[in-house]
C-alpha cells in the first residue's frame, strides 16, 4: 500500500523578507488530514506568515511546502482563508458575500444559491441574508466570514485569529461550534490564535513558536477527549492543560 | 426631522433679512442701477428676459454636463489602466497633477484657436477641467484595497479582471463619488469660463458665459446678476444631482451617506 501523502507538510522552510529579515527558521511540521493544529506564540513571531505560506499567498526562502502532495498556489482549490476580522465586501448583501468564492470559480447561480442557503442555514444567519454587513454584529460578521470559506467545500481551513476580536462569550460559543463543524466533517484546521486557552480547547497538537526568528519551540500534544464541549472548559483536566502551555509559552520568552 | 426645518427656516431668514437690507440701501442711497441694481429690479428682469435667461443657462448646462460625463467616462478608464500597473502610475501620474495646476483659464483661448469655437470647444474646456479629480481619486480608490481582501480572491483563483471588477472597482465607487462632487462644481466654471472666450455659436444666443461678457459690455448690471444667479443655480442642482445619484448607489453601504445619529 502507498504510504498516505501529508496534508501539510514543512520541510526545512524558512522566509526572508526583502528587506532581509528572516521571519521564519528551519520549520519543520507533518500536519495529519483530519487535524486541528493550533499555532501560538508572542507576536512578531512569525505566525501568520506560517499561514501564508502554506495558502501560497507569500513566496517561501528556503526549504518546501507540500499541500496534499502539491506545491501550495495548486492546491488552493482544497484551502480556504478566514481572515482575523471579517473581509466582507460591505457593497453586498450577505448571502453575496456568501457566494463570492463560488462566483469567482464560475459555479452557476443554481448551484451558488443552494450552497449559499445551506451555509447560512449552518451558521445561523438565514434571516439575515439580504442584509448588508454594516448592520451586523462582530459575531455575525465572522460567522458570514466562516460561512463563505465553507461555501467552496475546502478541506483545509486556515483561520489566523479569527475570533480575536469579539467577547469572549461570543468567542467560547463560536469555538464550541467549529469544533462541532470540524468533527462533523474531518477538515484539517490550521488555526493562529494567541490565547492559550483558545488553543488547548480546540486543537489536538499546539505548535509553539519562538519570535527572532520565528522556529518551533515545542510541538505539545494536548491531552483531552477528542469531543470537547462548553463543560470541558471548566473542567481540571482543561486547566491543567492551559497551564502546562502556558509554561511552554513562558519558556520561549526566558530562552 | 424638525431640527432640519427649523435650520431652513433659520437660513430662509437671513437671506430674507440680507436681501431686505440691500433693497433699503439701493434706495436710501440712491446708487443708480448699472452699479448695483435693487434685488426687486434684478427679480423684475429676470421676469422681462426668462426665455432668454434659460436659453443661455441651456446651452452652459449641455456643455457642463456633456463634459462633466466625458470626464467621468475617461477619468475612470484612465484611473483603471494607472491601477494595473505601479510603474505606468509612476510615469503618468505627474502630468493628472499638470493637468490640474494649469490655469484652464490660460489655456481656454488655446484650445479655441485649436478646435475652433462653439458648443464643441466649450464642452472640452469644461472635460479637462474635470478630468484630473476623477483620475485622482478613482484611482487612489483603485489601489488602496485592503490587502486580505486581494488575498481572499487570490485563494479562490480569481482572474486580474476579476479582481478589477468585482473588487477594486466597487471599492473605489466612494472616491469616484467624490471626485464627481468636485468636479460636477467646477464643470460650470469650466463651461462658463470656455463661453467667455468662444462667444456665440447660435445667432444672438449664448451660453451663460457669453451673455455675461455681454451684460457686462452694455452696463445691464441687472441681467448680469440675474445671469450670476442663473449659474448658481446650476452648480447647486449639479451638486445635489451627484449627492442624490451618490446615495442611490451607496447608501446601502457606505458610512459617507449614512444619516448623522441623533445628538
Amino acid at each position: 500500500m502507498r504510504e498516505a501523502v501529508p496534508e501539510i507538510a514543512f520541510k526545512g522552510v524558512s522566509k526572508r523578507y526583502r528587506s532581509g529579515a528572516l521571519v521564519l527558521e528551519g520549520i519543520t511540521l507533518v500536519v495529519e488530514r483530519g487535524e486541528f493544529i493550533s499555532i501560538l506564540g508572542p507576536s512578531g513571531c512569525g505566525k501568520s506568515t506560517l499561514l501564508r505560506l502554506i495558502a501560497g499567498l507569500t513566496p517561501l526562502s528556503a526549504g518546501e511546502i507540500t499541500v496534499n502532495g502539491m506545491a501550495p498556489v495548486n492546491a488552493r482549490e482544497l484551502m480556504s482563508f478566514i481572515f482575523q476580522d471579517a473581509t466582507l465586501l460591505p457593497w453586498r448583501t450577505v448571502e453575496r458575500n456568501v457566494g463570492l468564492g463560488l462566483e469567482l470559480e464560475w459555479a452557476t447561480r443554481t448551484v451558488r444559491t443552494q450552497k449559499v442557503n445551506e451555509m447560512l442555514a449552518l451558521v445561523g444567519l438565514s434571516g439575515v441574508a439580504k442584509s448588508y454587513p454594516r448592520q451586523l454584529s462582530g459575531g455575525m460578521k465572522m460567522r458570514v466570514s466562516i460561512a463563505r470559506a465553507l461555501a467552496t467545500r475546502p478541506r483545509i481551513l486556515l483561520m489566523d485569529e479569527p475570533f480575536a476580536a469579539l467577547d469572549e462569550m461570543t468567542r467560547d460559543r463560536m469555538n464550541e461550534e467549529l469544533l462541532r463543524l470540524q468533527q462533523e466533517h474531518g477538515w484539517t484546521i490550521v488555526f493562529v490564535t494567541h490565547s492559550v486557552a483558545e488553543a488547548v480547547f480546540l486543537s489536538s497538537r499546539v505548535v509553539v513558536l519562538a519570535p527572532h526568528p520565528g522556529r518551533i519551540h515545542e510541538v505539545v500534544e494536548v491531552d483531552l477527549e477528542a469531543l470537547r464541549s462548553a463543560e470541558t472548559r471548566t473542567s481540571q483536566l482543561f486547566e491543567d492543560e492551559v497551564s502546562r502551555v502556558s509554561k511552554v509559552l513562558r519558556g520561549v520568552h526566558s530562552v | 426631522m424638525k431640527r432640519h426645518f427649523v435650520t431652513g427656516l433659520n437660513a430662509l431668514a437671513v437671506f430674507v433679512v440680507l436681501v431686505g437690507l440691500w433693497q433699503v440701501l439701493v434706495w436710501s442711497l440712491n446708487v443708480p442701477p448699472y452699479v448695483l441694481p435693487a434685488p426687486l429690479q434684478v427679480a423684475e428682469t429676470i421676469g422681462a428676459r426668462f426665455a432668454g435667461l434659460v436659453g443661455s443657462l441651456l446651452i452652459t448646462t449641455e456643455a457642463a454636463g456633456v463634459g462633466l460625463a466625458m470626464s467621468i467616462v475617461a477619468g475612470v478608464a484612465i484611473a483603471l489602466v494607472f491601477a494595473q500597473s505601479p510603474w505606468l502610475r509612476r510615469m503618468l501620474y505627474p502630468y493628472t497633477i499638470l493637468l490640474q495646476t494649469v490655469p484652464i483659464i490660460a489655456v481656454a483661448p488655446l484650445i479655441l484657436m485649436w478646435v475652433g469655437s462653439g458648443t464643441w470647444a466649450v464642452t472640452l474646456v469644461a472635460f479637462i477641467i474635470c478630468l484630473a479629480p476623477i483620475i485622482a481619486n478613482t484611482t487612489q480608490g483603485l489601489i488602496s484595497v485592503d490587502r486580505n481582501l486581494i488575498d481572499l480572491f487570490l485563494m479562490h483563483k480569481a482572474s486580474r479582471a476579476q479582481i478589477l471588477f468585482k473588487l477594486r472597482l466597487p471599492h473605489a465607487m466612494p472616491n469616484l463619488f467624490v471626485g464627481i462632487r468636485i468636479s460636477a462644481g467646477i464643470s460650470v466654471i469650466g463651461a462658463i469660463t470656455g463661453e467667455l472666450f468662444a462667444g456665440s455659436s447660435r445667432v444672438g444666443q449664448g451660453g451663460l458665459g457669453y451673455s455675461i461678457l455681454y451684460a457686462s459690455a452694455q452696463l445691464q448690471t441687472a441681467y448680469l446678476f440675474a445671469l450670476v444667479i442663473a449659474a448658481t443655480v446650476l452648480g447647486f442642482t449639479f451638486f445635489f444631482l451627484v449627492m442624490f445619484v451618490e446615495w442611490y448607489f451607496l447608501h446601502n453601504w457606505h458610512e459617507s451617506t449614512r444619516p448623522a445619529e441623533a445628538e
